[in-house]
């Protein structure tokens, strides 16, 4: 342990030295040398990674593509150039408005996206770039049209060369990196990461995801826009077609993509690879096909990319180097996993041991139809507070459309739902997660992209700015998540993937994932199917134990043995209505249930009658 | 009044033909779940092919359409074997960015062989008109509706009443059951993208004579497409109809009454105004899943 | 006529069935019974083609189906019918019954014929031929997905849950139907969650647990045994977990 701790640290320390010296070196290298051919080129290459390091917050973290972010370099050019052109405002700080500008944008279109999802973002994105271009090329007045508009020359000694230039960008990349670790190791990065997995899934752990896209979006655009106004600078005349260029953003997805998207230096590297290549084909592809030529040249590398390359260059290469190694380290994981499973942990905050009398939760009248059929049709229940509350039927009786219901994943028709006394059936998924309400699922649900212990640090009690920029995860939240896992038997799991998982560590995962939340209610669907006796004993406890805190349980299980051993009371469902409640003992006697399990006996002389 | 009259009816007539060049892109969505970036560069291709065919062997754009359709077909087949199917498999999300280097590449390809001088086809109906009173009918538009009904009411025809449209149906309404049955929805699929390009093919043979083109004109063609389908409602056949008829109506009030600069901006607004107001389409009766979180 | 050996076979990676064995006699009608999850659908997914068992091989009238299409399956004979949403809403009755020959796509008026002779069977594809199949009522998809398993005359009708969401009257037809089919000479393997209605119904019945068969016996015998309360409410004499 301690050994791989070393290595782990030799590791980066080596890594930080590699970085130092590439900065160094492209610090240094205007000053060595006068080509200025070359210093041309790392300008672009500056730009194209500013801009696929831009793309990658939105793109790779968060999974949402973007096929218009020269938007935001058009944004940020044509801003830089009209302060500086009609206002005379000084260069530099046009650009930087530039960037606020495509902040501003960002925010705008997060707003125009807020309510779908995937491929929508696409066409989204796709439009804006068009319709800017469009406005751009149409407000004569203030764009200058077609015809461009053009940014004063350069004031500064020619000794000096592009200096000013390279350096701004330079230092404009090294903080678009440095924000996208900055955002990789905080709170914002955990939850953009399980925004890509499963979205749906992060709402429900409290993750207010609206706000997380429109802040990652917004952080990557103002980069680009910075680098635009810069960009405009550099080249001095603006035009609509050179500014908002799709082709320019399909470049910048390409780096992207080729690089590694969702790593910190994927973008960085496939800029390094992308813009030598397009100075290459403008200089060797002559005449007047160039342009389509280049055209073909890079769509085509895009679809290679995408068939034969999909994860790109780096995650391709470390998973080919590490293979072996991980191997290893899981069967180091797997062998300490047996110890520690009966420690006793304080898992619940301050909500949880104050419990509080009254009901946990209250259905009334809860009612939803899929096409004509009533799924669940005017249900009432109650949990008790602290209680551990059974729900029972047989399958397609409702219990987990009532699930659906109760967390906010489907709307109602009728009814009410009340959390700790408080009205809920209105409010959004993460805000009844804030509020106290937590579920498994009967296929757990975690982020594949976070470790282990990252799945159970990820919920969110309540939404906060300032949080989303804490670290990842404070040494006192790895300590409290350890304790969890340890108190589950899953300790030497922590720093693995959990598709490393099997289906009953899964399960387990996902309920002490859940208990970050700090409930005042957990719904579990169907916790023991498919897990092994000794693992449901483990979970028996389990259960017992957080009930012992005063969290209350609603508990969907087939196993009438397991609900008999937990279940204070137990509701019993069939064809979407409740048809009993009462204790194991008073139900598993009671015709109806029986009758909800095996049949109504009445089914079989009604159907002698002919039809 | 007569003038308003006049111009509706020119929105209603080219908006038809709007709806003939966006149902390929609808069509693939609904079975496919795939929005195809390259429909704009599949009509400008077309238009091409319906270009040459009128210079070189002086056929008639609407009689070319049914040589170039077939050939448009059978090259989307291959890009959907060769490309998009496979992308899809590895990543659905990135599908789409496949599909817009295939626009790319088409665009590329279109210049190439054309160049970039801006073509048009122009058979004798182009530049005349019909007159019903004081409205002046143009011929070229006239036509292309009709040529849309047409073409739009045979795939109709195909949906609804053959053994093909039926399993299309059953394909993208229910897949697991589709199998049941032994349609194999990976199957119909590519026939799914044959008759889309094919249809879309149709579209850009009204476009080669209702519009000057050159090979980037695509991207435009992409949104204009786009914001039809969106309007109607992603993957619905008969809101495409409506979408098409609506922007139609829209692009010539603007154009005549705000100016036809701006009229080309009227797609983009209504794709940014209806996803934020209403991301199901404007006639949708219900909110699909897939849109609302 | 249906012989399932050592089936192995799952999602993801999971088993869900563990060398499970069947055998069912030609003409007879075969309940699956269980309580949830024990893999009941998944041993008609693996028959149907839907699902490639892992391991095992699956004898129907002399044919290994492993690894034959769902289409090659239908074609054979052997139709499943889904256990929820087995139509297509946007097509008339007729036409999903229709869309039973896709596999075979035989001349318009063999298939109408029939039709005709199915309407007498099921009167609903009858009297609403040219309403849409999403306008219908559960029991009336029921007969809808009935007749249309019935276009091909099948050997084997595999029925997944034909009672679930249907009202005591609808099930009743549901009975009558699957006899009426039986008598029509097709083997039937259902699957079914109401347990009294299934063993009314069948000559033989298999009783599974967490993927592998528990009790075999006819309808009459597991009927009268001692643990067929107990399995469904999870007091079963214990069976190896499935996961971990």
């Amino acid at each position: 342990m301690k050994r791989a701790l070393l290595r782990g640290s030799a590791k980066r320390s080596s890594r930080l030295l590699a970085l130092l010296i590439g900065v160094l070196a492209l610090a240094a290298y205007p000053v060595l040398s006068d080509n200025l051919y070359v210093q041309n080129m790392l300008i672009l290459t500056f730009i194209l990674a500013i801009g696929a390091s831009g793309w990658n917050i939105m793109g790779g973290y968060a999974g949402y593509i973007s096929l218009g972010s020269s938007l935001f370099t058009g944004l940020g050019a044509y801003t830089a150039g009209i302060l500086v052109a009609d206002f005379g405002v000084p260069p530099f700080i046009g650009c930087l408005v530039g960037g606020v500008t495509a902040g501003v944008a960002a925010a705008l279109l997060s707003l125009v996206t807020r309510r779908t999802r995937g491929m929508y973002f696409v066409i989204v994105t796709f439009a804006a770039l068009q319709l800017f271009g469009l406005i751009a090329r149409n407000w004569k007045s203030v764009t200058g049209g077609s015809s461009g508009l053009a940014m004063p020359l350069p004031m500064w000694n020619i000794a000096y060369q592009d200096w000013p230039f390279y350096y701004s960008l330079l230092v404009v990349l090294l903080a678009a990196i440095a924000v996208s670790v900055l955002i990789r190791r905080s709170k914002l990065g955990t939850g953009l990461f399980a925004i890509k997995d499963d979205e749906d899934k992060a709402s429900g752990i409290g993750i207010n995801a609206a706000a997380y896209k429109m802040i990652a979006f917004v952080l990557g655009s103002i980069f680009i826009g910075v680098a635009g106004g810069i960009y405009a600078y550099y080249i001095s005349f603006i035009t609509p077609a050179g500014m908002f260029d799709i082709v320019a953003s399909v470049l910048m997805v390409l780096a992207a993509l080729l690089g590694g998207r969702g790593t910190i230096w994927g973008p960085v590297l496939g800029a390094f690879i992308i813009e030598p290549l397009s100075e290459l084909t403008t200089t060797s592809f002559g005449g007047p096909n160039a342009g389509s030529f280049r055209l073909l040249f890079f769509a085509g590398i895009l679809v290679l990319v995408v068939l034969f390359l999909p994860k790109g260059l780096i995650p391709s290469i470390s998973e080919a180097l590490h293979n072996t190694a991980r191997m290893g380290a899981l069967r180091i994981a797997r062998g300490s996993s047996s110890s520690g499973a009966s420690a006793r942990t304080q898992v619940a905050g301050e909500r949880g041991a104050s419990a509080m009398a009254g009901d946990a939760l209250k259905v009334s009248g809860l009612t939803k139809s899929f096409g004509g059929v009533k799924a669940v049709n005017d249900v009432s229940l109650r949990v008790g507070a602290g209680s551990v509350t059974g729900l029972i039927g047989p399958n397609g009786s409702g219990k987990t459309t009532l699930f659906n219901l109760i967390d906010g994943t489907v709307t109602p028709k009728a009814g009410t739902v009340a959390l700790a006394g408080t009205s809920i059936e209105r409010a959004s998924r993460a805000r009844r997660a804030h509020a106290g309400l937590a579920r498994t699922y009967q296929l757990p649900r975690l982020f594949d992209s976070l470790s282990v212990i990252e799945n159970v640090v990820a919920p969110e009690r309540r939404f906060s700015l300032t949080r989303l920029f804490l670290p990842r995860m404070s040494g006192d939240e790895r300590d409290q998540a350890l304790d969890v896992l340890a108190q589950f038997g899953l300790a030497g799991f922590a720093d693995i993937s959990p598709s490393d998982l099997s289906y009953g560590q899964r399960k387990l995962v996902e309920l002490a994932q859940i208990l970050s939340l700090d409930p005042v209610l957990v719904m579990l669907d169907e916790p023991a199917a498919g897990i092994s006796p000794a693992l449901t004993e483990r979970l028996t406890a389990i259960i017992r134990n957080l009930n012992g805190q005063g969290i209350a349980i609603l508990l969907v299980e087939h196993d009438l043995a397991f609900i008999a051993e937990l279940c204070d009371n137990v509701f019993v469902m069939a064809d979407g209505e409740v048809v009993a409640e009462g204790t194991v003992a008073e139900l598993t006697g009671n015709a109806v249930v029986v009758d909800a399990y095996l049949g109504e006996p009445a089914a079989l002389g009604i159907g002698k009658v002919k039809s | 009044m007569a003038a308003l009259i006049q111009t509706l009816v020119f929105g209603l007539l080219i908006g038809g033909v709007y709806a003939l060049m966006s149902t390929g892109l609808t069509l693939v969505f609904g079975v496919m779940k795939i929005v195809n970036m390259a429909q704009g560069a599949f009509l400008i291709l077309s238009a091409y092919l319906t270009y040459s065919l009128w210079t070189y062997a002086g056929i008639d754009p609407l009689i070319g359409a049914f040589i170039v359709a077939p050939v448009m077909g059978l090259l989307g087949v291959i890009l959907y074997k060769g490309i998009i199917e496979r992308a899809q498999r590895i990543d659905a999300g990135l599908a789409i960015v496949a599909t817009f280097a295939l626009a790319l590449i088409l665009e590329a390809v279109t210049a190439l062989i054309w160049g970039p001088e801006p073509a048009t086809t122009t058979p004798d109906y182009f530049n005349q008109a019909v007159h019903i009173g004081s409205i002046a009918i143009p011929k070229a538009q006239l036509y292309a509706c009709i040529f849309a009904v047409v073409i739009t009411a045979g795939l109709a025809f195909i949906i609804k009443r053959t053994w093909l449209g039926h399993a299309i149906t059953a394909a993208s309404e229910n897949p697991e059951g589709a199998r049941l049955i032994g349609v194999e929805p990976a199957r119909v699929g590519t026939w799914i993208f044959a008759i889309s390009i094919a249809t879309t093919a149709f579209g850009g043979a009204a476009l080669s004579f209702l519009y000057q083109f050159v090979p980037d004109s695509q991207d435009g063609w992409i949104g204009l497409t786009l914001s039809v389908v969106i309007l109607g409602g992603l993957g619905s056949i008969p809101g495409v109809v409506a979408g098409g008829l609506v922007l139609g109506v829209a692009e010539a009030l603007t154009s005549n009454y705000v100016s036809v600069q701006w009229s080309t901006a009227v797609p983009f607004i209504l794709i940014l105004v209806v996803l934020t107001v209403r991301p199901q389409g404007l006639f949708a009766l219900h909110s699909r899943e897939d849109v609302s979180s | 006529m249906i012989t399932l050996a050592g089936v192995c076979g799952g999602y993801g990676g999971l088993d869900i069935l563990s060398a499970f064995e069947l055998n069912v006699e030609p003409g007879t009608i075969n309940c699956i019974i269980g309580p949830n999850g024990a893999g009941k659908s998944t041993v008609l997914k693996t028959v149907s083609g839907i699902l490639r068992p892992r391991l095992g091989s699956i004898v129907v009238n002399g044919l290994d189906l492993v690894g034959k299409s769902p289409a090659e399956i239908v074609k054979f004979g052997v139709v499943q019918v889904p256990q929820r949403h087995g139509l297509f809403a946007g097509l008339t009755v007729r036409q999903n019954v229709m869309m039973g020959a896709y596999v075979a796509r035989a001349s318009k008026k063999r298939l109408d014929a029939r039709y005709d002779e199915l309407a007498g069977m099921f009167p609903i594809i009858g009297k609403r031929a040219s309403h849409r199949a999403g306008g219908l009522s559960g029991g009336q998809r029921r007969m809808v997905e009935f007749a249309r398993a019935m276009m091909l005359e099948p050997q084997v009708v595999l029925l997944d849950e034909p009672t679930l969401g249907l009202d005591p009257l609808s099930r009743g037809v549901i009975y009558e139907s699957t006899r009426a089919m039986n008598e029509a000479g097709v083997t039937v393997l259902m699957v079914e969650q109401n347990v009294r209605f299934g063993l009314s119904l069948a000559d033989t019945v298999t009783v599974m647990s967490a993927g592998r068969v528990v009790l075999t016996g006819t309808a009459s015998e597991i009927e009268r045994h001692p643990d067929l309360m107990g399995l469904f409410f999870g007091l079963a004499p214990e069976t190896d977990q499935v996961a971990e």
